[in-house]
């Protein structure tokens, strides 16, 4: 599309279509009527005038004593008067005229009277009667039969070859036929009218719910999500569209919301060490010389670092997961030695929170996933186990008996039902406190998104305040 | 002066209470809330220095808590908390000021003074005492020859004693105020620290500053 030219229009396109379509149509069949009724009108005025000529024909007759034009003026009035409307004249084979109607006066009729092999017709200007419809045919004057008393028939002489012209004034006719042409014509005007009245109604009233959702679309605020579009009249056309776009909002409202916590949430995790390493770094230049504490604040920024190293590494690994970037093996990885390796890393925290764990697998558990993967998802499932768990319970890790998979499972006294559905959310923690330091509350985040990627089944369950965690590997 | 910070970050609680001691403030920390309460309701802090988001008991509870029990203790809230609408709360709540994470500790210090010299009413930072001037703001001390070099515990209770000028101020009240902890502190400290403050001043010829009352304490007259 041309930067200038107009955007197509579904209202405009389909007014010029339907009203050049029904223009078109009126205005053919209005054409066709009139030529069918002005060639009718014409026909039988012309037959009219035919049998006229017929009529004289049969009054033609060749007698003893020559042609003769048996003709009573009584019986065909309209040939006796000046006014017509009819003249004719009859010429005979040697170009002599035999008879002219009493209406032509003085006049003769402007054409030539030499014979034709078929009928001609001709429109001609007769002086003072005005447009005439003339016709100009050649016969043979019967004459008496020579067997049978008062019987006729055709002359046999080729010679005899007797020219009519008859013509009939068409101004009554020509009047006739334009009374026509106005009615057809000026009833087409109206209905064309009538027909662009119809058709805008129409579109009007047809494309209303199409016109009340562009104007709906057109008042949302971008910055307020909420707004929804509502059809006042339910169309099967459109009520799909509507729906699917009330849907798209939603889960485009549910997105800003999700990315401004997020940020927020990205945002306030960051706030944090940035304030211990702004407040250790500015107390610390205030005395340098005091050796212990500076130390002690190197210290505390270099854990700072690393929990910040790691919270930057996992949402760089979401980040990955969720642009489809992070890839997935398929290797024999071995539970038991995972789980041996992850209990090392949680034993220090263990002790220090007095919590035990205690894991029921002792022989290899083999299942096709992606080793490190899989270790990311038992180290963050026993973090969180032994992090979030009352100080000295016990966890528990055992296989499952129906299914190739684990289970890890922790008292979690806080915890309420509504709460699982919050657990996989990014930055979430039942405590609205922000501990900082090693918990962001991106660990489980990590774990569904790994599990989504491997086909792990990950399900979580509160049951008598006991939090369990269950993760099923496809079949292998 | 004594101070109450409650703050779940450990790292932040060892830095700032570092820094507040070596500018002579004594610096009580709580991790949580419901600790946090028990401590300014126990004792008689200049400032309370309030997380908002703590384990326990959040913030702005502490707060509520704390004035509805009629509690007149200046707070300031260092919140990572940086929304108008958090700010317009922790304030109309009855919070004196509010300060967002990261936070300056220069800026800090200076509204932490700021907040102890409205306690004791004293709007102006400059007290003028015989020779002496001293300046609570800066925590400095001047005589015409020039300043006076004070370490910041003597600074503190100078600070002390003129915020009480002409009442007599006991040797467990200095106590309380200049030291953290309850009760580790030996008996003569007090002593110790008033007469080193008299040797630095007297050599100023302002002998009679800071004046013995015998079994009750130390007065500015």
């Amino acid at each position: 599309m041309s930067k200038n030219s107009p955007m197509p229009s579904i209202h405009r396109t389909l007014t010029h279509t339907l009203l050049l379509g029904a223009g078109f149509f009126i205005v053919g069949v209005s054409l066709l009527l009139d030529l069918t009724i002005t060639g009718f009108l014409t026909d039988g005025f012309d037959d009219d005038i035919f049998f006229r000529a017929q009529s004289l024909v049969t009054l033609t007759k060749v007698f003893e004593e020559g042609i003769e034009l048996d003709f009573a003026g009584e019986f065909m009035p309209e040939f006796e008067t000046a006014e017509g409307p009819e003249y004719f004249e009859i010429w005979l084979p040697d170009g002599s005229l035999l008879e002219r109607s009493e209406s032509l006066g003085k006049n003769a009729l402007p054409t030539s009277n030499s014979p034709v092999e078929a009928a001609e017709w001709e429109n001609v200007e007769l002086p003072g009667a005005g447009l005439c419809r003339l016709l100009r045919i050649t016969f043979h004057p019967q004459q008496e039969d020579a067997d049978v008393e008062g019987e006729l028939e055709a002359s046999g002489d080729a010679t005899l070859g007797v020219t009519l012209l008859l013509a009939r004034k068409r101004n009554s006719f020509d009047q006739l036929l334009k009374a026509i042409h106005f009615l057809i014509w000026g009833s087409l005007g109206v209905l064309l009218l009538v027909v662009i009245g119809f058709v805008r109604l129409t579109l009007r009233r047809g494309l209303r719910p199409l016109d009340d959702i562009q104007r709906q679309v057109q008042n949302i605020d971008p910055g307020a999500l909420d707004s929804r579009i509502f059809l006042q009249k339910p169309v099967v056309e459109l009520t799909p569209v509507v729906d699917q776009l009330n849907a798209m909002l939603v889960r485009l409202e549910d997105g800003v919301i999700r990315e401004r916590r997020f940020t927020s949430d990205v945002a306030h995790e960051l706030r944090t060490p940035l304030s211990e390493l702004r407040s250790l770094s500015e107390v610390g230049l205030k005395d340098p010389d005091d050796h212990e504490m500076v130390v002690s604040f190197f210290q505390d920024t270099r854990e700072i670092s690393l929990e910040m190293e790691h919270l930057v590494s996992t949402l760089l690994e979401l980040s990955r997961c969720d642009g489809g970037s992070r890839i997935a093996t398929a290797d024999d990885v071995d539970l038991t030695s995972i789980l041996q390796k992850v209990l090392k890393r949680v034993a220090t925290h263990a002790l220090e929170r007095q919590v035990k764990v205690d894991c029921h697998l002792d022989q290899p558990f083999v299942v096709k996933s992606d080793w490190t993967m899989v270790e990311t998802i038992l180290q963050n499932l026993l973090n969180n186990a032994v992090s979030h768990g009352p100080q000295g319970c016990t966890v528990v890790v055992e296989k499952l008996k129906d299914a190739p998979g684990l289970k890890i499972r922790n008292p979690a006294p806080n915890l309420v039902e509504s709460d699982l559905t919050h657990l996989f959310e990014r930055f979430w923690q039942k405590d609205a406190a922000r501990t900082g330091g090693k918990n962001a509350g991106l660990g489980l985040s990590l774990v569904k998104a790994f599990a989504l990627l491997l086909n792990l089944e990950l399900s979580v369950q509160l049951e008598d305040q006991q939090l369990t965690f269950c993760l099923v590997f496809p079949g292998t | 002066m004594k101070l109450l910070l409650i703050e779940d970050s450990t790292r932040l609680q060892r830095s700032i209470k570092k820094g507040f001691e070596k500018e002579g403030f004594a610096l009580d920390i709580a991790g949580d809330g419901l600790e946090g309460m028990a401590l300014a309701v126990a004792y008689d802090y200049d400032v309370l220095i309030l997380d908002l988001m703590l384990p326990g008991m959040d913030g702005l509870s502490v707060l509520k808590t704390l004035r509805d029990r009629g509690s007149k203790i200046h707070v300031l809230i260092l919140s990572a908390k940086d929304q108008v609408a958090d700010r317009i709360k922790g304030l109309e709540m009855g919070a004196d000021d509010y300060l967002i994470k990261p936070f300056d500790f220069d800026e800090l210090l200076a509204r932490v003074r700021a907040l102890v010299r409205r306690r004791y009413e004293t709007k102006d930072p400059t007290i003028q005492i015989g020779n002496l001037k001293v300046n609570t703001a800066l925590g400095k001390i001047y005589h015409q020859d020039g300043e006076i070099t004070l370490s910041p515990k003597e600074f503190t209770l100078l600070e002390y004693l003129l915020a009480r000028r002409g009442r007599v101020v006991t040797r467990d009240a200095l106590v309380e105020h200049l030291y953290t902890g309850y009760g580790d502190v030996a008996s003569n400290v007090i002593d110790v620290v008033v007469c080193n403050l008299r040797k630095k001043i007297q050599q100023k010829c302002e002998q009679t500053l800071i004046q013995t009352r015998r079994g009750f304490g130390y007065v500015i007259p």
